[in-house]
């Protein structure tokens, strides 16, 4: 009666996928699939499937049971046929060609904030020639000309008035790299484009050469620093800077006991790639726009003639109000910690438009140290951001017209001109349609065949960082900080070296015609045309699901006509646990032995003992991140219809109590359960043969954990299953109901 | 238990059981519904592992073949039909059957020790060669269809989730 589509359970499970996950997820449909999908499925559909997924090295070839000894020499006559490589990208070599002189007059985009202006003109610096150099060149020409309150950009705009502040940024990779000048002009008329190029060009021409440095030196002693080649001192300043070390903590000249930075270290070695792509999953849910910068990306804009505006986008907008929810939502805050202070990350979009292109980048400072570490997944997102930074495909952007990647917690989604006003049209799609499912799967796939070994690099990457920043090594410190990506000993090195003639090269090279340079200007529009953002198309974005607060239930009613003398309650919430954690296999089914096997269950004790006729109680822990999708746990009920709503109220209540330490019964009866579960699987030849496909280590690990079974106590499972498993890691926030 | 890698990236497990008298040969790919791309892929993995032993490519018809050695001989260019698959099958006493979960897709035969080479030129051939014919497609959605219709019963989600920890232990 109950089979099919009349089924509750089914239908209960079905509901419960649809909230935990999203369309994309291999997950939100069943495995088998559609009606709809199945009748529209083609033959060419399906080689398609079959020569991209089924290849050799896809695979493991079980043979068990009676076997002689030819069995290997035959499977590798059978077997050994080669498969087809795999594709591997190669990033295309960096251009070489000359920064190309502007021909384009200047373009002009309205913002939609509505908020002040801001004019940006911007130098693509080209490809680097001699990366350390140039690098240092465009660092240092930032200092000189536009960092803090005595740099010319500020004294020229700021101190004769004509704009609120002017600053210089840098933005450079390994090959090349951006110089952009701000100018915010608050609501003043901006300057003429011809005045504005005029008075940039004054400024970085009247200001270079020996007389040039030494004046900078008189400004700007941290630049200074580096100048005179006090690498100690600037990487000090540094530190205290941007990562607010030493000063609040009992040794002034470390961040960190060396016990804590031990304990840092280990935190960010045993990120992986899944705990990335966990917070990836979860990132996606609410569809940040999430991406930056391509080597590849970059180097087109070289050649192309552009424009763009940046706009600063103040506190309370909703603009910055959205993407301050998505961030906070990936590092797994709900409100911002008192401390670490991440309400100092600041941001600032930028929208560029080129010849067949578009940029839209929110930049945020980066996040301090210490932030990172307090927060839920702050290495993880760290690393996925660097992680992802290696996902864009240029053919992925030549084919669809967009590429979505990110660096570090900068988000740029680039997009086609043509779908440039769509985009920046509706708030929703401004943060959700550039990052969408085609992107997700694209992302995907390449996290699939490059994610670990990027993670690793990376992973590398900030444990250098963490040793670096908090440390204080001296000359071997890395800057490593967006704008120069030099060790300061590499920049000393680099400093020292300089002598005129390589400056003024470098300075005819970069700077020599600023009528060569390409400037990218904007301003606000709503003087000159009407806005294409109307007010109320800003209004807040509903949250998304998965980003909305644990206490959003949601039921599903469920009524088709046939009498049921059942109903169906279910809980679930993503997954705490990753494969990585070795726990999976003992202690996990020693708790869910505790909690849910059979008729003693704490479960079904529970919600007897509560009262009204419980049918059945089961659950589990899915061991959370696949290479592709999230699993989630889940605990379900089948109830009699009139006790739904209590046990509800029951079910939630169970799971921020359940894990209460475990007795001496308990235990032993779990041990009894999960030790001849092991045994018992080791010992089929079936069982063993499905494990063993997926898990080469399966018979070893089975002698292990049954081993390990004896040594755990109440008192280690008690505490491994409240650090790890416990409501307030991650809530259990859905509720549906199959009534 | 020995567990070697091929120079093609195929892993083998090769675990010997004393007292068995028969031998399973399994197949198991490390991607299942996960690889669909979008909605309209949804259930393509299913369909995919529905249609793997329904005949597969090949220059040599081993329909007139009697012999383990020439077909060993043929084996790269062995070609099989559906009939050929179930009337092996049958002939050996072989069970086989194949299984699509989010995240793996596994194929396997298991009969007597003595029979397993045809099973294996079988498993090869269909993992490089299938076929995927129209027209057998058209009858398999049938059946296909008939699944997506009555769904799971509700004790192969409780298995799914059980199983689903194993498959992510790879190395």
């Amino acid at each position: 009666m109950y089979a099919g589509k009349d089924s509750p359970i089914r239908f209960a499970l079905k509901q419960l996928r649809r909230k935990m996950y999203m369309k994309m997820d291999a997950q939100y449909h069943p495995t088998i699939g559609t009606e709809k999908a199945v009748v529209d499925l083609k033959g060419g559909g399906l080689r398609t499937f079959y020569e991209r997924n089924y290849t050799p090295a896809n695979a493991t070839l079980y043979v068990s049971g009676a076997i002689d000894g030819g069995t290997e020499s035959v499977i590798r006559h059978l077997f050994s046929t080669k498969g087809p490589a795999a594709t591997v990208y190669n990033p295309p070599p960096p251009s070489t060609a000359p920064p190309s002189p502007t021909t384009q007059n200047s373009e002009f985009h309205s913002l939609p904030t509505g908020h002040s202006i801001t004019v940006v003109a911007a130098r693509v610096a080209g490809a680097f020639r001699s990366p350390l150099r140039d690098k240092a060149y465009a660092f240092l020409s930032k200092q000189w000309s536009g960092i803090g309150t005595r740099s010319s950009m500020w004294v020229a705009f700021v101190g004769s008035g004509i704009a609120d502040s002017a600053s210089v940024f840098t933005d450079i990779d390994r090959h090349t790299g951006e110089v952009y000048f701000v100018v915010d002009y608050g609501d003043r008329p901006p300057l003429p484009d011809a005045k504005l190029r005029a008075q940039i060009s004054l400024i970085i021409n009247e200001h270079h050469g020996d007389e040039a440095m030494a004046d900078f030196v008189g400004r700007d002693s941290l630049g200074a620093a580096l100048l005179l080649g006090d690498v100690e001192a600037y990487t000090n300043e540094w530190v205290d800077q941007h990562y607010k070390v030493g000063t609040a903590q009992a040794q002034p000249d470390l961040a960190y006991t060396a016990e804590e930075l031990t304990a840092e270290v280990s935190k960010v070695q045993s990120q992986t790639s899944l705990d990335m792509l966990h917070v990836l999953n979860i990132a996606s849910g609410d569809k940040p726009v999430t991406t930056a910068r391509h080597e590849e990306l970059v180097a087109r804009l070289d050649t192309r003639a552009a424009s763009s505006v940046d706009a600063s986008v103040k506190r309370g907008s909703p603009m910055r109000d959205a993407f301050s929810r998505s961030w906070r939502h990936l590092l797994g805050l709900t409100t911002p910690p008192t401390k670490p202070n991440v309400e100092s990350i600041g941001g600032q979009w930028r929208f560029a438009v080129g010849g067949d292109y578009a940029l839209i980048q929110m930049a945020i400072r980066p996040t301090a140290l210490d932030s990172m570490r307090a927060t839920k997944n702050g290495y993880a997102l760290s690393l996925l951001g660097q992680v992802l930074t290696l996902a864009l495909d240029p053919s992925y952007y030549d084919k669809h017209g967009l590429a979505v990647i990110t660096s570090g917690l900068t988000t740029t989604a680039v997009t086609t001109r043509e779908q440039t006003p769509k985009n920046l049209d509706e708030p929703t799609t401004r943060y959700g349609a550039p990052y969408n499912d085609d992107t997700k799967e694209f992302i995907r796939h390449w996290w699939a065949e490059h994610g670990e070994k990027t993670a690793a690099k990376w992973r590398n990457s900030l444990v250098a960082l963490t040793h670096d920043c908090v440390a204080l090594v001296g000359e071997a410190q890395a800057v490593a900080n967006s704008d120069a990506v030099l060790t300061a000993a590499e920049m000393k090195a680099v400093v020292d070296a300089f002598d005129p003639g390589d400056w003024f090269a470098l300075h005819d090279q970069y700077w020599g015609s600023v009528q060569s340079a390409l400037f990218f200007e904007g301003v606000n529009m709503r003087q000159q045309q009407q806005p294409l953002h109307p007010p109320q198309q800003l209004a807040r974005r509903p949250p998304s699901p998965i980003a909305a607060a644990p206490e959003a239930d949601r039921t599903v009613e469920f009524k088709r006509g046939v009498r049921l003398n059942q109903a169906v309650v279910t809980i679930g919430r993503p997954a705490v646990l990753t494969a990585a954690q070795t726990e999976w296999a003992v202690e996990r089914k020693l708790v869910e032995a505790v909690l849910f096997h059979s008729l003693g269950s704490r479960l079904l004790t529970t919600m007897r003992e509560f009262g009204g006729d419980v049918y059945t109680a089961s659950g589990g822990f899915s061991i959370g991140a696949t290479l592709d999708c999230c699993g989630h746990d889940q605990i379900t009920l089948k109830v009699s219809p009139g006790m739904v709503e209590k046990m509800k109220t029951k079910l939630r209540l169970f799971t921020s109590e359940m894990l209460q330490p475990f007795s001496e019964d308990e235990l032993t009866a779990a041990k009894q359960i999960v030790g001849a579960g092991i045994r018992r699987g080791f010992k089929e030849n079936n069982m063993a043969a499905m494990w063993t496909s997926h898990g080469d280590d399966f018979f070893e690990s089975v002698d292990t954990h049954v081993g390990r079974l004896d040594a755990i106590t109440t008192r280690s499972l008690s505490e491994w299953a409240a650090q790890e498993l416990s409501d307030i890691k991650t809530p259990w926030r859905t509720i549906v109901c199959c009534v | 238990m020995r567990a070697f890698t091929l120079p093609n990236g195929l892993d083998v497990c090769i675990q010997p059981l004393p007292a068995a008298t028969e031998t399973r040969v399994q197949i198991c790919y490390g991607f299942g519904s996960n690889a669909e791309i979008g909605p309209k892929e949804a259930g393509l993995a299913h369909v995919v592992e529905h249609m793997i032993f329904k005949g597969t490519h090949g220059d040599y018809d081993a329909s007139g073949t009697d012999t383990v050695p020439e077909l060993m001989a043929n084996a790269a260019s062995l070609g099989f039909s559906e009939t050929d698959i179930v009337r092996c099958a049958r002939l050996m006493g072989a069970s086989f059957n194949a299984f699509t979960s989010v995240n793996k897709t596994s194929y396997y035969f298991q009969t007597e020790k003595d029979f397993t080479v045809p099973f294996f030129l079988i498993l090869s051939s269909s993992m490089k060669r299938s076929a995927m014919n129209e027209q057998m497609l058209f009858s398999e959605k049938k059946a296909v269809l008939e699944e997506v219709s009555t769904d799971f019963p509700p004790w192969k989600h409780t298995t799914l989730s059980v199983c689903a920890p194993y498959s992510d232990v790879r190395r």
